[in-house]
């Protein structure tokens, strides 16, 4: 810029590079004091004199740049502020939008310069953000070392119980053999005792092979039994009910059940032995899933977010909610969806980035008539722990803000400390 | 009452018949007869301006249909005999004239001493009144919206007239919908003739041949009695327009309003109100309201707020008016019976709602709030006091940019049979509810219209300004209060379908501000949906988007970039077109035509255009159709006429009688200028209509065969009365023998609303920016422009700095040509001075 336009910046439309350009625009596109050429069709040559004279040339707009006469934008300085570009269409439309007021010149409405109010504004909302954050992190480094011991608690956790898994198997398979043998000879105990009751009672014949299928009699019974239950086709639908009592009955018969009752003392000392080491298995592995999950979900990537997991928050608005990170959102007692992950964007030839300021809740109770509940939880910076806000902005689609200390920065805001 | 049993009273036999020119008004006629039963009625005669005569049966007892006709009968006729003359004003030549016999019994109607309308009394069966009306000589029969049905009415079906709010509404079926309009209008290449019934009882219309080339219909109705009204036409045009000199013109709706509304059941928040406003500003996309539905009250209390989502209304609509929009709140006319809520408290202690059928109690019903009682809107001291409900201090957390829509008032009672309100219900003065129930909706438009009316008198406001107010329900004389939009519509294709021969129905039928809501309420539209019912909807006169609870967001700018464009294209289209359409709703206002009418209402004699529904006019000057299925990239367009059409976007001529327009997605649906016209634009993206107020015009002159084309501009402040008195600008753009004028619009018609005292005047700095010619032939050597002031019609002061000081000279202009399109560059004439632009 040279001095004269230093001096002129007063009187910037007039004398000094061109409304609604900034001086790299101007010395580029717009300085020949003869002719302009379109931007985007450089073919077009217009005359310098039709450029920001309230009547669109171009097709693509850029000749009205400091007018609302195209579809373009227009390059406020807001000197004490930030410079930025707004839409043409709000160039003297009666309503200010640059902080300088730079947009509305025809005079149908007065903007007072707002530039340095408005930055002493953000300034003093950023300084308070930044004096935020730095205490947020204090809290966050706490939670990343907290959440080093305790993975490395898991870690070795893991090690140990996957030593014990293997050994609880080991023991298992052979709990599993005692028992196996002993249930083999209280079975053949089982059936020599029901056919020797029934030989005296019932006069059943064995069969020539000395086979004797309790599944066969049985079924025969079901069928011919008792002809006080009959089974008129009108009932046909009680049928399975029918016939479940008809059951009852048969094992009623004293005889039936003594045999089917009968259990061999040694054999029940096996099960038992067996069914307990299967319930250690069955826990460490549960504990083992479970370790592993938290090895294989995003904690953020100093795991800052581990720790959270450790209490759930209550959020009191229309309804109480329930927040329970990386596990489920609750509004009373319905479910409004699981943690499914982090927001992701996927990106052509480059990959997914992982967005940590957004989580989705997913697979929640069906709601009548829609979808599934689910929930979206914005994540900010904050000193505490806490649910800012639960809204529904499309039925059974909830939008939480969490406020955590694990969403702080570690990055210093440079310009706030300026 | 059984006619044919009164013989013996031969004095009152005898027949009498009336003559009437055009512009005779006022006389009557009584015969008196006692029925059978020993009742007296009177068959009365009245005729009316225009040649329109009424014939209704009373007995004193009967419901009789009130306030809404509202033509006056006070000029006095030179009478001679039976026969009453007057002159005529009129350039139409035209007589008509009722002959009644047998005491009614029998009526015929003749215009130009040719048989129009016969009509013969049905014998009354209790309550039960009907009447066979005859229709020779007609082709078609249109009306009796509103309905989700082909526009043309169709022998062998009957049509019920009983208002309902009908869920997810089926399309082709012949129940009627939301409101009535009980109006009939006979068309054939020949002649146009149009018959009111004016009843409010649960009726019916059977529709047949008439054996000869005409139609046959058959009126009955439970209740009230038989008042019919006789509408000589000869036109479509004359028809609706003397229709609308009985029931009232189009009010004049306040120019925000005719921008794009953005609605959703519900916006949630305040926040989420914010978010959508800047949403619009975010992409670039014009709107002027943004809406809340029922939850934004408390637990469904009307007049209230939601205190946890929307705990500082005022502050949220400060944000709003801030960038010039407005908003609209909900309010039904169900009132929850809650103790401690103000509302039902007033209206329990002055006994304001309707009553049992006893009389004992007030009737209760179900609907939104649960358990409610129903206003007597009926009664006009309730009709007063819920006008003071809207009042600043009385509807608490209201501001000057807020609105109302008024819905559930067909009514909607979710537990009573039909879902509506039970018959034997009583209104003010023991009237039952079976006679007066096509009129509920309408006495809740009179009261809401009268609230808005009520609070505008006073501060906060300098002046009193014009309501909006969106209704469901509706009848005959809502076009003096309300918008209407079709209701609950769903997100089908078959749905935008139907759309147009519904609003086109409404329209012809003397409702011009109505709208169908973009996108189907129920359901979700996928992208090319939506963007085609954005492209549809937004030549409509009323528009907004909006979806039910249930259905996914769906703001503009959720379907991805291209869609988003696409969309904003087609909003900002209506913004576009927004002076010419507030022009027509002026026209509508002062002549009572439509904004948006079908094709054979221009052509009225092409036959071939007489079932044409999915292509409509705009005004008389644009012509769209509808595109109403996916993937379709062109189309045949009916061209009728022998005028040239051009491409509203482009310019590109098209000939009659038909061709084949693109119409791909990004094209857009066909749009097209009819030869012969000019057309009022602002062309400036902007974020709503008050954003607009300042910025310079663009004429679109599409030239017809003659290269002749003529068009008009109207402009007031947007949103008073001060147009009343003289405040506005209506321009006359003429282009003849190469010359494009701007004179004072001085057309009037007989039918035009005589101007009242002028003790105001508007004047605007706004100029003409460009001047764009279709159909011009070659490229011209020279282009000027001259201002034609005669001293008095210049006010130098206020335009100093827009028209040159020698202003006595010509100024030379600027021009392009390209394709048969020539652009006449930045003019900068005086919208509202005289001037003339000289093409060589």
């Amino acid at each position: 810029m040279n001095l004269a336009c230093c001096l002129l910046l007063l009187f910037p439309q007039l004398l000094c590079g061109l409304r609604g350009v900034n001086e790299t625009e101007y010395q580029m596109h717009y300085s020949n004091p003869d002719t302009f050429q379109c931007l985007s069709d450089s073919s077009v040559r217009i005359s310098a004199t039709q450029v920001n004279d309230d009547y669109c040339d171009c097709i693509d707009g850029s000749d009205e740049p400091g007018t609302s006469a195209c579809d373009y934008k227009f390059y406020c300085e807001n000197a004490g502020h930030q410079p930025q570009h707004i839409f043409s269409s709000r160039v003297n439309d009666g309503i200010c939008d640059c902080c300088d007021g730079a947009d509305e010149y025809s005079g149908f409405v007065e903007c007072a310069d707002g530039c340095a109010a408005l930055a002493e504004k953000l300034r003093l909302l950023r300084l308070e953000k930044e004096r935020i954050r730095k205490e947020g992190i204090t809290k966050k480094v706490a939670w990343i070392q907290e959440a080093v011991v305790e993975m490395q608690k898991l870690k070795e956790e893991l090690a140990t119980l996957e030593q014990d898994k293997q050994s609880y198997t080991t023991k298992l398979a052979e709990l599993q053999f005692i028992k196996d043998k002993e249930e083999e000879i209280e079975e053949k105990e089982r059936q020599a005792k029901k056919h020797g009751l029934m030989s005296d009672e019932d006069e059943a014949m064995p069969m020539a092979d000395g086979s004797y299928s309790a599944s066969q009699d049985n079924e025969d019974e079901d069928e011919d039994h008792d002809p006080k239950i009959p089974v008129p086709s009108i009932f046909s639908r009680f049928k399975g009910w029918l016939l479940d009592m008809v059951d009852e009955y048969i094992y009623s018969l004293p005889s039936r059940r003594s045999a089917d009752d009968y259990k061999r003392p040694e054999a029940e000392t096996a099960r038992t032995n067996y069914n307990s080491q299967q319930t250690l298995v069955d826990n460490t592995q549960e504990r083992i899933d479970k370790i592993n999950k938290i090895f294989d979900t995003d904690y953020g990537e100093q795991k800052e977010f581990y720790m959270t997991t450790k209490e759930c928050l209550n959020f009191v608005g229309e309804y109480t909610y329930k927040f329970c990170p990386f596990g489920q959102v609750t509004q009373g007692y319905t479910s409004l969806g699981d943690f499914s992950g982090w927001k992701t964007t996927e990106y052509e030839n480059y990959g997914t980035t992982i967005d940590r300021s957004v989580q989705h809740y997913t697979g929640g109770v069906y709601c009548h008539g829609g979808p599934d509940r689910s929930a979206t939880v914005v994540v900010q910076c904050g000193l505490e722990n806490k649910i800012l806000s639960v809204s529904e902005l499309v039925r059974c689609e909830y939008q939480l803000v969490w406020e955590t200390p694990a969403a702080c920065s570690m990055e210093e805001d440079e310009a706030a400390s300026n | 009452a059984e006619f044919s049993g009164i013989p013996k009273m031969t004095h009152y036999t005898n027949s009498f018949s009336l003559l009437l020119l055009l512009h005779l008004t006022y006389t009557f006629a009584t015969h008196v007869f006692t029925d059978l039963e020993g009742r007296t009625e009177h068959a009365e005669v009245t005729a009316y301006q225009y040649g329109i005569f009424r014939l209704r049966f009373r007995d004193g007892q009967k419901y009789e249909v009130g306030d809404v006709v509202v033509a006056t009968d006070d000029l006095s006729v030179p009478q001679s005999g039976d026969v009453f003359q007057h002159n005529s004003l009129n350039t139409v030549v035209q007589q008509s004239s009722l002959t009644v016999q047998e005491n009614g019994l029998k009526a015929e109607f003749t215009v130009n001493s040719k048989a129009a309308i016969t009509t013969e009394l049905a014998a009354a069966d209790g309550d039960n009144v009907g009447v066979t009306v005859t229709f020779p000589e007609t082709t078609v029969l249109y009306g009796i919206p509103e309905r989700a049905i082909d526009m043309a009415l169709k022998e062998g079906h009957k049509y019920r007239m009983y208002n309902l709010d009908i869920f997810k509404y089926e399309l082709d079926n012949d129940q009627g919908l939301y409101g009535i309009i009980p109006l009939l209008m006979a068309h054939s290449a020949e002649r146009t003739v149009g018959f009111l019934f004016l009843n409010a009882a649960d009726a019916s219309v059977q529709l047949e041949s008439d054996g000869g080339n005409g139609k046959k219909t058959t009126f009955s109705s439970e209740g009230g009695i038989v008042d019919m009204f006789f509408i000589p036409g000869p036109t479509p045009l004359d028809v609706q327009r003397q229709y609308s000199y009985l029931t009232g013109k189009q009010y004049l709706p306040p120019l925000f309003s005719l921008g794009y509304h953005q609605c959703r059941w519900n916006y949630r928040s305040e926040e989420d109100v914010l978010q959508v406003d800047a949403g619009f500003d975010k992409y670039d996309i014009p709107y002027d309201v943004i809406w809340l539905d029922i939850e934004h009250t408390d637990g469904k209390r009307y007049f209230t707020w939601d205190s946890h989502n929307f705990p500082t209304p005022e502050k949220m609509q400060e944000a709003i008016s801030d960038k010039g929009r407005k908003m609209v709140t909900i309010t039904d006319p169900h009132i929850k019976r809650a103790p401690g809520y103000h509302v039902f408290d007033e209206a329990t202690a002055n006994g304001y709602f309707v009553k049992n059928s006893a009389g004992t109690a007030d009737y209760e019903g179900h609907c939104w709030p649960g358990t409610s009682s129903w206003l007597d809107f009926t009664n006009p001291d309730v009709r007063d006091w819920y006008a003071t409900l809207f009042k600043y201090d009385r509807y608490k957390g209201s501001t000057p940019i807020l609105y109302s829509w008024i819905d559930m008032n067909e009514p909607s009672v979710f537990n009573s049979h039909e879902v509506t309100m039970d018959k034997s219900a009583l209104h003010h003065g023991n009237v039952k509810h079976r006679d007066v129930h096509n009129m509920y909706g309408y006495y809740h438009n009179m009261a809401a219209h009268q609230g808005h009316m009520l609070r505008s008198q006073g501060p906060p406001h300098d002046i009193p300004t014009r309501p909006f107010i969106l209704s469901r329900s509706f009848y005959s004389g809502t076009q003096r209060y309300c918008a209407v939009w079709t209701g609950d519509n769903q997100a089908e294709w078959s749905h935008l379908t139907k759309a147009t021969p519904m609003l086109l129905s409404l329209s012809l039928s003397g409702l011009p501000f109505v709208g169908a809501d973009v996108g189907g309420f129920f359901g979700n539209p996928d992208a090319e949906l939506l963007v085609r019912w954005y492209q549809q909807a937004t030549l409509t006169p009323f528009f907004r988007g909006h979806a039910h609870l249930e259905s996914k967001r769906r703001e503009p700018w959720l379907f991805g970039d291209d869609n988003t464009a696409l969309i904003r294209t087609a909003i900002r289209t209506r913004y576009k077109i927004l002076p010419f359409i507030y022009t027509q709703f002026y026209i509508a206002s002062q002549e009572g035509s439509s904004v948006i009418f079908p094709l054979f209402m221009q052509w009225p004699s092409d036959s071939s255009l007489f079932e044409l529904q999915d292509q409509f006019m705009i005004g008389t000057g644009l012509m769209a159709k509808t595109i109403s299925e996916p993937g379709v990239t062109e189309t045949e367009v009916r061209l009728p006429g022998t005028q040239p059409w051009y491409s509203f976007s482009t310019g590109a001529s098209y000939s009659a009688p038909a061709a084949t327009v693109g119409c791909s997605l990004q094209q857009g649906i066909p749009i097209l200028q009819l030869g012969g016209t000019i057309l009022p634009l602002r062309e400036r993206p902007r974020r709503s209509s008050n954003a607009q107020v300042n910025d310079p015009f663009t004429l679109q002159v599409a030239l017809d065969n003659q290269k002749q084309a003529s068009g008009s501009l109207y402009l007031d402040d947007t949103h008073s009365f001060k147009y009343q008195n003289g405040a506005f600008l209506f321009r006359q753009f003429t282009f003849e023998n190469g010359k494009l004028s701007s004179t004072s619009y001085s057309q009037r018609t007989a039918y035009t609303t005589p101007v009242g005292q002028v003790s105001e005047s508007f004047s605007t700095k706004t100029t003409v920016e460009r001047v764009r010619l279709f159909g011009y032939d070659t490229k011209p050597s020279s282009v000027s422009l001259q201002y034609n002031l005669q001293g008095a019609s210049y006010d130098a002061a206020g335009l100093q700095g827009v028209v040159p000081e020698d202003h006595t000279k010509p100024v030379p202009l600027t021009f392009e040509y390209e394709n048969g399109v020539l652009t006449v560059r930045k003019p900068q004439a005086a919208i509202q001075l005289d001037w003339t632009i000289t093409i060589q």
